[in-house]
């Protein structure tokens, strides 16, 4: 984010557009802005208060204690004035302030009272000759805590700049001024930079060698003597502020000055604090400390780059300097540094430390190498105009292999190919020089880049620019019919989106859940699958990927029931996760669900609203079954962790298992600080892929009638219907085509431990009717075979 | 003779029936009527007693035509009983004011509503669809989109890493990598999918989101045709007084790039609130194909061009359906789901 003030802008070019045009047309070249903050000039710490009680003062007939109030705090003040009253409001100078030429406001003692502040009147505020009383502010649009406006200034516009982290150029106000230029056409003007050197050279007087020339490709030092360090002119430092930048002292304010103004970030050090009057670009040591500005020890890497002394670290290079080299109040001599980093070598050491300044944000995007010279001289020239230094002769500039401005090839013929559009060649010349291009030949046009601008590499980058600046919006949509591609198998996609569908049909919210877990919550669940575990997880509930969509959907379910829902039927389609060894962690795609609470949406009156069961759960996945053509798959006893040992079934397809459903044991559910019965199940979808057939094709209805015969048995209380049924099939004949369970009783009417099971059996020939007397011998072989393997015998 | 006598009075029977019984009032009376025709003593007794007096071959004859008319006036009868039973039963306890019985109602979630919606409106203009897994590795994910390590640009999406190599994919643009590893051009796809960012909670964050990504290279392909297919888009998905914006951008990927925004559905571009005034609202990224990732998947920069877009799906359902929070859509609150 780079805030650019519109009235420093004007330093640079000169131009009346309207702010909000200006805003519009800076967006439309790629330098979005994102806001636009109007300012009013304002004095410093001085703000409006609200007198809310007056004492007397003890020991001083004619001054008052006064508390004030002052938005965020109630100020003690002691004031003299004759005309003080509780309830009015009044401009309050708080500590800090600097009225006029007058030195800042501070707290002090008046006769033994605490005094926080002044209460001014209008002379004091250099608003009048009015002196004779405190100023009082009768307009009510004055709100307590609010900056008092400053009739002197003028009113200025803030530009919040985002800029694309390719472009380092911008974030400067030159640069931007650049862009500006282009787009109105309009020429700019850097600063004047003169030097008056004295006559001791600086060579003399500072020796600099860079060990790692990768890592610092030039480096130069200037030195500026006999400075007074003091606060910055109120100029200085309205600009800084206005832009977010805190004011230190003039000789800091003016490296943080010409770093806006040129996008080179510079240092100054203390001269006498530098050892050996000796300055050594090279690698840290390995387990180095240094203490940045900041006041934060930095153990440092062997890959970190620091400016040394004759001996020891005084800067990190590119980031920031250290406390044992900064410049004070007491500074006579500064050390300026203005340098070229390797961008790579910063962002990693700015990386590594978690440090993020305005000097590394441009050095990681990459700084001009042949702009040193003109930002230190920029700044030292301001020193010695503001701090009144002398300038010693000479730069100190080492700079063993210049980096020179690139060439790139520019064939006319392919703008058109890529854009979709021709652009007049002298557009495409106007545009490119403006943005300090050169251009010589016809085509290919050969256009040398200045270093200033290291994101453009290749033909395409101009391209880019000659678009960004002719305007995207000249591009006519172009709508071709599009000829139609052989459509690549999206059949997993489509047989997704049908079970999607089917679970919709059947009642079921859909739900999408962020796919993490926190450790409790996968040991809780899964054993199945190691996770995959994240390095850097936003917090600990989100430190493994999914290994099952379950503990999800609890959550869900409990959010739920704490808003009064009563009644849950969930599911989701989404990717499942585990660890694999040497690749990528296999990724399985899975539909899950739970349903929870009533039956129903809503009571039904000719009903008691049930509450869901197992076998509700287990019907509607039948259901799906059914609808998906799915034969030959049959439930397993399975056994899960989270999972009701009764009432865990393993859904199996032949012999691969397809999916699994039960009940939430309560123990898990008591974690989730859910009450009521939770019903689960998951799916793999490749696997019911698999078994789901790709083509349905008709048969012919049977036209005979079938034979339908009610059979009920009893049984021991342990014999599984499901067993049953499965001995009927067997032992049934061909012509059983299905066997339905209609009643289950236990009671008196049989003995105990018993029950009894009754099933419809039907029978059917695809070929003719059947007669009744046809089925007897299955209806005797079924009978028999109950009899023998569960001691079945007919209900009378 | 005495055979033509007994089919009159046969029909004569039926046709006294049918006038009897419309003007039958209540239970009682189609019960006398019963009696009266089916009774032990009634009407169709009287005549199979008559039958007896006729030879076998004409008494089968005449007897079927009995029984027709015996079973006629059976149904006929029983089906006249049931209505006046119910016009009783109405009168004293149908209430069509209860309730009825409301199984639960299912319903789709806003993203994948509107992941279907992009999906097909694409599929329409020739896309097909293109799948990658989540957990991707590093080249795939930056390097091969040409955004290499120690790049600023990796700055602009903070990832979550599994390890040096492996990360949670920032974006479904590696498929588009995948997908040209794989294929000689001509290449239409676009890729949805979940993505992840280390990004905090908050209004318009989220750690994971959807994205889709589309991907189109073939022989002279340009600008124009990517603002010709993302302009349709616009218009399927919010109507056709929808206009589309393209400004510069950033994106390692493709060169020149674009943010592309869409007129604003809530203020219809006169500026408002939700679009800061601008009348525009942000969607999302896109491009010309940078010739650096054509390197990566080994296609001619020269002989092929191509564009690439993407977009946030929950961002755009956030603009469809005037969701202000993206949280929500996580929260799977069932109050929230049941709006859409
Ligand atoms: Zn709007």
């Amino acid at each position: 984010m780079m805030k650019i003030s519109v009235n420093w802008l004007k330093d640079y070019i000169s131009f009346d557009t309207p702010i909000n045009e200006l805003a519009d047309r800076l967006t439309m070249v790629g330098l979005e802005v994102e806001n636009i903050v109007k300012t009013k000039p304002h004095f410093h710490h001085v703000v409006i208060g609200k007198i809310i009680q007056i004492n007397k003062h003890p020991s001083a007939e004619k001054l008052n204690i006064c508390r004030v109030d002052v938005g965020n705090a109630v100020l003690q003040i002691v004031c003299g004035a004759p005309n003080v009253s509780s309830g009015i409001k009044v401009p309050v100078a708080k500590i800090g302030a600097i009225l006029g030429d007058q030195d800042p406001i501070e707290a002090k003692s008046i006769r033994g009272i605490q005094s926080e502040g002044m209460i001014c009147s209008e002379k004091e505020l250099q608003l009048g000759d009015d002196h004779s009383g405190i100023l009082i502010l009768n307009n009510s649009q004055f709100e307590i805590g609010d900056p008092f406006p400053s009739e002197s200034g003028i009113e200025d516009s803030i530009l919040e700049i985002n800029v694309t982290p390719n472009r380092p150029d911008c974030l400067s106000y030159i640069g931007i001024a650049r862009e500006v230029g282009v787009i109105l056409g309009k020429k700019i003007s850097l600063p004047n930079v003169s030097v008056h050197e004295n006559n001791t050279l600086t060579a003399d007087h500072i020796s600099i060698e860079i060990q790692d020339i990768k890592a610092c490709p030039r480096y130069c030092g200037r030195i500026v003597n006999h400075v007074r360090i003091a606060p910055s002119p109120t100029w200085l430092k309205n600009r800084l502020e206005s832009i977010g930048i805190r004011s230190i002292n003039n000789v800091v304010d003016i490296t943080n000055y010409v770093l806006m103004e040129t996008g080179h970030p510079l240092h100054g050090f203390d001269y006498e604090r530098i050892q050996n009057k000796q300055i050594i670009i090279k690698k840290a040591k390995r387990g180095e400390i240094f203490t940045s500005l900041d006041d934060e020890k930095r153990e440092l890497d062997s890959n970190d780059l620091l400016i040394c002394d004759g001996k020891r670290g005084i800067a990190l290079a590119g980031i920031m300097g250290g406390t044992n080299s900064e410049i004070s109040n007491s500074t006579k001599n500064v050390f300026l540094e203005s340098a070229y980093f390797n961008p790579m070598m910063i962002r990693q050491t700015a990386k590594r430390l978690g440090m993020s300044t305005e000097a590394s944000q441009r050095f990681e995007r990459g700084t001009d190498p042949n702009n040193t010279v003109y930002a230190i001289n920029r700044a030292a020239q301001l020193i010695s105009k503001i701090a009144g230094g002398r300038i010693t002769k000479g730069i100190v500039d080492v700079y063993p292999k210049p980096i020179n401005p690139s060439q790139i090839k520019l064939r006319l013929s392919r703008i058109p190919a890529i854009l979709g559009i021709e652009i007049p060649q002298k557009k495409i010349h106007s545009i490119l020089s403006k943005l300090d291009l050169q251009l010589k030949g016809k085509d290919p046009v050969q256009v040398t880049v200045p270093t200033f601008r290291p994101d453009l590499k290749q033909e395409i980058d101009l391209i880019e620019e000659i678009i960004r600046h002719y305007g995207y919006d000249k591009i006519k949509s172009k709508c071709t019919s599009i000829l139609t591609l052989n459509d690549r198998q999206n059949q997993e996609y489509e047989f997704t989106e049908n079970l999607r569908d089917i679970f919709v049909g059947m009642g079921f919210m859909e739900t999408i859940n962020i796919s993490m877990l926190s450790k409790r919550q996968f040991a809780l669940l899964d054993q199945q699958f190691t996770p995959v575990q994240i390095q850097n997880p936003l917090s600990p509930d989100t430190i493994f990927l999914r290994t099952s969509i379950i503990p999800n959907l609890l959550n869900t379910i409990r959010w739920n029931y704490n808003h009064s829902v009563n009644h849950l039927r969930i599911f989701e389609i989404g990717n499942i996760f585990s660890e694999k060894t040497h690749s990528l962690p296999d990724e399985h795609l899975v539909l899950s669900g739970a349903i929870s609470g009533a039956l129903r949406s809503k009571p039904f009156w000719a009903e008691k609203n049930q509450k869901v069961n197992f076998h509700h759960l287990k019907g509607i996945i039948e259901n799906v079954l059914d609808r998906l053509h799915i034969r030959g798959s049959f439930f397993k006893h399975g056994e899960h962790p989270a999972l009701n040992p009764e009432y865990t079934q393993l859904l199996y397809c032949k012999n691969k298992m397809i999916g699994i459903i039960g009940e939430m044991n309560h123990s898990t559910l008591q974690q989730w600080d859910i009450e009521n019965d939770v019903f689960v199940f998951e799916f793999f979808l490749k696997n019911i892929l698999h078994f789901s057939p790709q083509k349905t094709i008709n048969r012919s209805i049977t036209k005979y009638p079938p034979v339908k015969r009610d059979l009920a048995i009893v049984v021991d209380e342990h014999i599984s219907v499901g067993s049953l049924q499965k001995l009927i099939y067997q032992v049934g004949g061909k012509k059983l085509i299905s066997v339905e369970l209609f009643d289950l009783y236990r009671g008196n009417q049989i003995a105990a431990r018993k029950k009894s099971v009754a099933f419809t059996l039907t029978f059917l020939s695809p070929s003719r009717t059947l007669k009744e007397e046809e089925i007897e011998p299955s209806i005797f072989a079924i009978l028999d075979a109950l009899k023998k393997t569960y001691s079945a015998s007919l209900r009378s | 003779m005495i055979n033509q006598d007994i089919e009159s009075k046969i029909k004569n029977l039926e046709s006294e029936f049918k006038k009897s019984i419309k003007t039958a009032n209540d239970e009682s009376e189609i019960e006398s009527i019963r009696i009266q025709y089916l009774g032990r003593k009634g009407s169709i007794s009287n005549l199979f007693k008559d039958l007896e007096l006729f030879p076998l071959d004409e008494r089968k004859q005449i007897g079927k035509k009995l029984n027709d008319l015996k079973s006629h006036i059976h149904t006929t009868l029983s089906k006249y009983q049931k209505t006046s039973q119910k016009k009783e039963t109405s009168q004293q306890y149908l209430d069509p004011t209860l309730p009825g019985d409301r199984l639960p109602i299912g319903r789709y979630h806003p993203i994948t509503t509107v992941l279907r919606k992009i999906i097909s409106c694409f599929k329409s203009m020739g896309f097909s669809i293109a799948h990658g897994p989540e957990v991707e590795t590093e080249y795939y994910n930056f390097e091969a989109l040409n955004i290499p390590k120690g790049h600023p640009a990796r700055d602009m999406q903070d990832t979550l890493f599994i390890d040096d190599n492996i990360v949670l994919r920032t974006h479904t643009s590696p498929v588009q990598i995948r997908v040209m590893e794989n294929q000689p051009p001509p290449v239409r796809i676009i890729a949805p999918g979940r993505c992840y960012r280390r990004d905090t909670p908050d209004s318009t964050h989220s750690p994971v989101f959807y994205q889709v990504e589309g991907l189109c290279v073939d022989e002279g392909i340009t600008f124009a045709d990517m603002k010709g297919v993302i302009s349709t888009f616009a218009k399927q998905l919010f109507g056709s007084q929808m206009k589309i914006r393209f400004r510069p951008s950033f994106f390692p990927f493709t060169e020149p790039s674009a943010e592309y925004d869409f007129t604003c559905m809530i203020c219809e571009g006169k500026g408002c609130r939700v679009c800061k005034g601008t009348g525009w609202v942000e969607i999302s990224g896109a491009g010309m194909v940078n010739p650096e990732v054509f390197k990566y998947v080994k296609y001619g920069s020269e002989r092929y061009t191509g564009y690439a877009f993407g977009m946030g799906v929950e961002r755009l359902a956030m603009l469809l359906y005037e969701v202000h929070d993206i949280r929500l859509f996580y929260e799977n609150d069932v109050r929230f789901l049941n709006q859409f």
